[in-house]
């Protein structure tokens, strides 16, 4: 390169070491008015997507609610008697707490990687760099967020209010109940936004909402077994009364209960203590975002970008892999032996990436206790419907787990060239992907189904995961290699019922899991009613075909995932 | 007595979880003067700017503006640093003119704004483009817009991370005319950079980076001759 020649005529503005308080704000209000300005045409088409968005919106609540206005006028005036009310009433109180109290950690969590304050990605490459006041432009997005979360919180008041009333409570009390719980429910919403604005502040509140997040979902997940004693008619209202007063989460419920039953002593000060502690936040709130650091709005904004541009494409792994990557920790390495076998390199890749991840075995452990717990229930069930239903939900959560498991094989398949140097069809890779979920959600599902044969005398529930599991991992492998929905498939064909469009959506993300589930639902279904493992052999052999079948599939679509990247 | 230097980083270093992107460093910038970065991918050099810039805070070490530490919210960082960096998103539908526009009012050009965009889009071979929108640009003429909007801004440092690329050879020759004519006109300059041309042709200093650690400082006659091992 010659020596170079000055090339610039652009005047040079002098720099300067302060800026007094009155020039910034006079800046601010100059730059963001010509940002107004500039942007008149654009913030016009925002507010008529907005007033079309509302105008919708009213339209269906007038179609819609208009049918609901008899139902909920006999549920203020008391018609609804059930039979299980008294049994609502005492699991009501534990089960509100674990409500309140995961919505909570999912807001905190939220804050962990999105919000409550975040800037679009030009707005923050552009106005977080210059001399104006950060207050001015991300107070009015936290003060929308916290009116989002009064509002997300009154809407779930009314839902709660409305299924306790459905169940036989508060009978005649309706819209006390409905103030009581929206407005509680409004109190926290107003509150876990509060707190997410310090999330997004402070890395020392980060750290730790990362921290006590799971400890969270254990107590909600013990108050829900908790609920579920009560619903059988174990004596707990001591301790639930003692849980009302352990937090916000049993602050929200006090006054619900005021109207429900039983009624907490002393729950206008829970009330009180909700409010104010609700108050404090915002006004806390208000005064830490403009010191959110600029890296922290940078990052959220690309992440926030990613994250809607996975939704907007129908792409849910994307957006997926967006909140991980945002909220990605330092990278575990916690290392397995090396194989030095070629048959055992993939199941220790797999595995090593699940000892990464150790959340991922965690779900996995908790979702099929929950499926093997749903399925006992379905057994008990009154009549076949209901049994049958509960048996999906079981294999439904089962197939969770299972995902779960199935992870490494999810990331060969968002970019198939990480698999371009090994010396496998990337079809046939597909299988062997299979072999380390198999054996953990085997080994898992065996472990309760040795819990059940120990309880029931018979050695039946042994042989139901040998139905079920194989087939639910092929199941999770096929939707693992199922990649993007196609834009055919979002066309969707025209109907005299309309476009199809969603339904084909829908069926290209559960088409693996449905099959299965649906497949499965007989011979488990005659399994479990069944007293001898011999008669069961044949329902055995139908899983295990319903696996294969599965099994040959996620293969097809590994092979279509491949062609899709090397066309 | 001599002056101090403008931008100081004295046992600097950065950890991302265990890794060690940037081991301790020191380095100090005078006004008129190019300090710049060598090294392959993941030498650490990005991470030195950003921090370097207030954009990053270090995990040991200080940094210093005009020998006051420096903070990214300082007012003096957004007054006196002008950062061109990859990874910049637009305003879709504001058009180039409008983007310089908008950084020349918030810095306070006023009523001279007009004159400052039109000046700057000649300088940086936009003013054929100063009502595109950000998304019709070629890659280079949008490295050619963030070049633009630090200089419709007052700088007294500048920073740029890889200005060179997505540019053509004679495009690079105006490149590093524009970073001689900000050293004349008293603006230090820290860049980041895989061209040893351009670092031939402006810097006063080559520091290479390798692994987060310095593995060769000194005058650009000397390093990129291989004499600083």
């Amino acid at each position: 390169m010659t020596s170079p020649e000055p090339v610039l005529t652009t005047p040079r503005p002098e720099p300067v070491d302060t800026l007094d308080a009155a020039t910034v704000a006079a800046r601010t209000r100059q730059t963001l008015a010509l940002l107004r300005r500039l942007r008149r045409a654009h913030l016009r088409d925002q507010a008529g997507s907005a007033a079309f968005a509302a105008y919708a919106t009213v339209i269906g609540l007038l179609v819609y609610g208009g049918a609901l206005l008899p139902w909920l006028r006999r549920l203020s005036a008391g018609q609804q008697q059930t039979t299980d009310a008294g049994r609502l009433a005492d699991a009501a109180p534990p089960a509100l707490i674990a409500l309140v109290l995961l919505l909570l950690v999912a807001v905190l969590r939220d804050a962990l990687w999105r919000g409550p304050v975040t800037l679009p990605v030009p707005a923050a490459s552009w106005l977080l760099p210059m001399p104006v006041d950060r207050g001015r432009i991300l107070r009015p997005r936290l003060r929308n967020q916290l009116v989002l979360g009064a509002f997300g919180g009154a809407v779930l008041g009314a839902a709660v209010a409305i299924a306790l009333t459905t169940g036989g409570l508060a009978s005649g009390r309706f819209g006390p109940l409905l103030g009581a719980a929206a407005g509680s429910f409004a109190a926290a919403g107003v509150l876990s936004f509060g707190i997410g604005a310090l999330v997004e502040r402070y890395p020392v509140a980060a750290r730790l909402v990362s921290r006590l997040a799971p400890v969270a979902v254990v107590v909600a997940i013990a108050l829900g077994v908790q609920a579920g004693f009560a619903w059988y008619g174990h004596d707990l209202a001591q301790l639930t009364r003692i849980e009302t007063w352990t937090g916000p989460w049993g602050w929200t419920v006090q006054p619900v209960l005021a109207v429900t039953g039983p009624v907490v002593p002393g729950w206008p000060v829970g009330l009180a203590a909700l409010v104010v502690a609700a108050l404090a936040a915002v006004v806390v709130a208000m005064l830490v975002t403009p010191g959110i650091p600029g890296r922290t709005l940078r990052i959220r904004a690309r992440s926030v970008a990613g994250f809607t541009a996975g939704l907007t494409t129908l792409n849910p792994r994307a957006a997926a892999l967006e909140i991980r990557a945002a909220r990605s920790r330092p990278a575990r390495t916690l290392r397995l032996p090396r194989p030095h076998h070629p048959r055992l390199i993939i199941a220790w890749r797999d595995a090593t990436a699940l000892v990464r991840s150790p959340s991922r075995p965690a779900w996995a452990v908790l979702l099929t206790v929950v499926g093997i717990l749903v399925i006992r229930l379905s057994v008990g069930a009154g009549n076949l419907y209901l049994s049958l239903g509960l048996l999906a939900a079981g294999l439904v959560a089962g197939y969770l787990a299972a995902a779960q498991l199935t992870e490494p094989a999810r990331l060969d398949a968002d970019d198939p060239r990480r698999a371009g140097g090994l010396p496998y069809a990337f079809d046939r890779l597909a299988l062997r992907h299979a072999v380390v979920p198999l054996v953990l959600a085997g080994v898992l599902a065996e472990i309760g189904a040795a819990v059940a044969a120990a309880l029931s005398g018979s050695l039946t529930p042994l042989l139901v995961p040998v139905i079920c599991v194989p087939a639910l991992v092929f199941a999770a492998l096929v939707s693992a290699y199922r990649g993007p929905v196609p834009a055919a498939a979002m066309n969707g064909p025209d109907t005299p019922a309309g476009n199809l469009g969603m339904v084909t959506v829908a069926a290209w993300y559960v088409a693996g899991p449905l099959v299965a589930i649906v497949l499965l639902l007989p011979p488990m279904h005659l399994t479990l009613g069944a007293h001898a493992p011999g008669s069961v052999l044949n329902y055995v052999l139908w899983g295990l075909a319903v696996a294969a079948v599965l099994a040959f599939w996620s293969v097809r679509r590994a092979h279509a995932r491949a062609a899709d990247i090397h066309p | 007595m001599a002056t101090p230097p403008l931008l100081e980083l004295v046992g600097v270093s950065r950890t991302y979880g265990e890794r060690q992107a940037l081991e301790p460093i020191d380095l100090s910038l005078r006004a008129r003067k190019c300090v710049v970065l060598l090294g392959a991918n993941g030498s650490g050099k990005s991470t030195l700017l950003r921090i370097a810039c207030g954009r990053d805070t270090p995990t040991d070490g200080t940094v210093r503006l005009g020998g006051v530490p420096l903070t990214e919210e300082d007012v003096r960082t957004r007054t006196q640093i002008g950062v061109v960096a990859d990874s910049v998103g637009y305003y879709p539908d504001l058009t180039v003119s409008e983007h310089l526009h908008l950084v020349a009012v918030a810095h306070g050009a006023g009523e001279e704004a007009d004159e400052i965009v039109a000046s700057a889009l000649v300088d940086c071979r936009l003013d054929q483009h100063a009502d595109a929108l950000p998304g019709s640009l070629s890659s280079g003429q949008t490295q050619a817009l963030l070049l633009a909007a630090v200089l419709v801004r007052p700088r007294k440092l500048l920073v740029l991370d890889e200005p060179e690329q997505r540019l053509d050879p004679s495009a690079r020759d105006w490149l590093a005319g524009v970073l001689a004519a900000e050293k004349k006109a008293g603006t230090a300059l820290l860049v980041a950079t895989h061209h040893t041309d351009l670092a031939a042709a402006v810097a006063d200093r080559v520091v290479v980076l390798r692994e987060g650690q310095v593995v060769a400082d000194g005058s650009p006659d000397k390093v990129l001759a291989g004499d600083i091992a």
